[in-house]
């Protein structure tokens, strides 16, 4: 992770991210330009993403894994559409559910 | 990175280096705590060690409580320790604990003395003949191989883990490079990502100890029938949704180096290079068992702010939100927004974050040090689990 990211709005941590993590407040309806490995992906914002939160980069289906870091981060919840905010509403850890047993 | 070899620090008896050269002032049980914060606060240069609890605490339990007391004492930042205890018995276990380490050690028994005022009076008087001792005291040169820096995230949010965290990293690397210690904690946060130390683990025997640790934070958490949640609200508010996210982003701190030893809580690594100390996530428990394991100094990362630094241990607060430098600045030490406004690369800001280190060691403050924004908690340990719930 040495690139400058001047100017970015949002990192994607790995190539392999279906997520990326706004680093500033971003309003539903602009397009967004994400770096993603050494290419670029414009992604249509489809709610308010508050600096600091996730958003997807492709649709991931109800149980699907959420993948940040190159990595599964836990499972989606519910169906998430591109560019929708995700976060506790839709995405669930998966380690440690002593809740579960 | 710049090639900054040396820092200077107090050779200890025990060949330990410390970065600061004060007196303990260590209470053997809470019902002691008040005596030796009062005789703290009349001596300069004094930090009283005082927790909750100790009396009536049984087996495994105690022993963590005594051993993390033991542990502060032996802390190289301590040119020489005093104790304060109700009784006679619980002061001379711990003053032989603490004389392993060659250092000057002196006992106060408050009933034997009759009673706190007296107490204190006999307190100050030896703290006044510890501190003649040890203002003898003289930092030389000392290699940074004789760095052991423990690393803590608090009050994380995402900016933690793409800017401070592995930026922590990079320091990381360069003092494990030079022979020092890196020790990384918090076993919930590590659940998660712990397969990236796992991979690097020096032996199989570091393996499956790093594994087993991570299995015993979730055996505890299915034991006691929740989720495994050290999440704060303010972490979720800053965009951390799970367990996992904070951990792999919380991982980098301990840079890319091979694990080389697995350690309880409040233990003293064996060896050098990157450690994990298996010890809670809490910010205030988990300084606590660093600075009992030997940490001279803690690099303590935040997102949405943590003040809270250790007595024993100067704690460096390093953040990369743009709005929490600002905002929550007087207790921010280094300032890395510029990571995350593309404004410097991260191996700009390792530079600045090892200046920021080997400074500290040489005598510069902290914020929480200058602020006395200090506290210690000794986690329990849950003795039910132990017996019924432990397998790993």
């Amino acid at each position: 992770m040495e690139k400058k990211t001047r100017m970015e709005k949002a990192l994607v941590m790995n190539e392999a991210d279906n997520t990326a993590t706004a680093i500033s407040d971003l309003d539903s309806g602009r397009t967004v330009s994400v770096l993603i490995g050494d290419r670029r992906e414009n992604v249509l914002i489809m709610e308010d993403i508050p600096f600091g939160h996730k958003f997807a980069l492709k649709s991931i289906a109800k149980g699907d894994q959420v993948i940040k870091y190159g990595a599964s981060i836990g499972l989606a919840t519910d169906d998430i559409a591109t560019g929708v905010h995700v976060h506790s509403h839709n995405l669930e850890g998966a380690r440690g559910r002593g809740d579960r047993k | 990175m710049s090639d900054i070899g040396e820092f200077i620090g107090y050779r200890r008896p025990d060949g330990q280096v410390g970065v600061r050269n004060r007196l303990a002032v260590i209470s053997a049980m809470d019902n002691a705590n008040p005596v030796a914060r009062r005789i703290a606060g009349l001596v300069r240069n004094a930090v009283s060690i005082t927790a909750p609890f100790g009396r009536g605490q049984v087996a495994e339990d105690r022993q963590r409580h005594d051993g993390t007391l033991i542990g502060l004492g032996n802390n190289p930042n301590f040119g020489a320790n005093l104790i304060i205890s109700l009784e006679g018995t619980s002061a001379h276990e711990l003053a032989e604990g603490i004389a392993q380490s060659g250092k000057p050690v002196e006992t106060v028994n408050i009933q034997e003395a009759g009673g706190t005022l007296r107490a204190t009076e006999e307190g100050v008087r030896s703290a006044l003949k510890l501190m003649s001792e040890i203002g003898c005291a003289r930092r030389e040169p000392v290699p940074l191989m004789e760095l052991v820096v423990g690393v803590e995230c608090g009050g994380s949010d995402t900016t933690s883990g793409f800017s401070a965290n592995p930026v922590t990293g990079l320091v990381g690397d360069t003092v494990v490079q030079a022979g020092g210690t890196w020790i990384l904690s918090e076993t919930e946060e590590i659940t998660g990502a712990e397969h990236s130390l796992i991979a690097r683990a020096a032996s199989k025997g570091v393996a499956d100890a790093m594994g087993a640790a991570i299995k015993n934070a979730e055996a505890l958490a299915e034991y006691n029938g929740v989720q495994l949640w050290p999440m704060g609200p303010d972490n979720i508010a800053g965009g951390l949704t799970t367990v996992e996210e904070k951990a792999l982003g919380g991982v980098h701190k301990g840079g890319s180096t091979s694990l080389n030893e697995v350690v309880k809580f409040g233990k003293k690594p064996a060896k050098k290079g990157l450690i994990f100390m298996d010890a809670p996530a809490p910010g205030t428990e988990n300084i606590t068992a660093l600075s009992a394991g030997g940490a001279q100094i803690i690099i303590f990362t935040t997102g949405v702010g943590n003040p809270v630094g250790s007595g024993v241990s100067p704690t460096i607060k390093v953040c990369g939100n743009p709005k929490t430098v600002i905002h929550f600045g007087d207790n921010i030490d280094v300032d890395l927004s510029g990571v995350t406004k593309g404004e410097q690369t991260l191996r700009e800001a390792a530079d600045i974050l090892l200046k920021e280190l080997v400074d500290v060691a040489c005598g510069k403050m902290t914020r929480n040090e200058i602020l006395g924004d200090f506290e210690l908690a000794i986690s329990p340990v849950d003795i039910g689990f132990l017996r019924h719930g432990h397998k790993y």
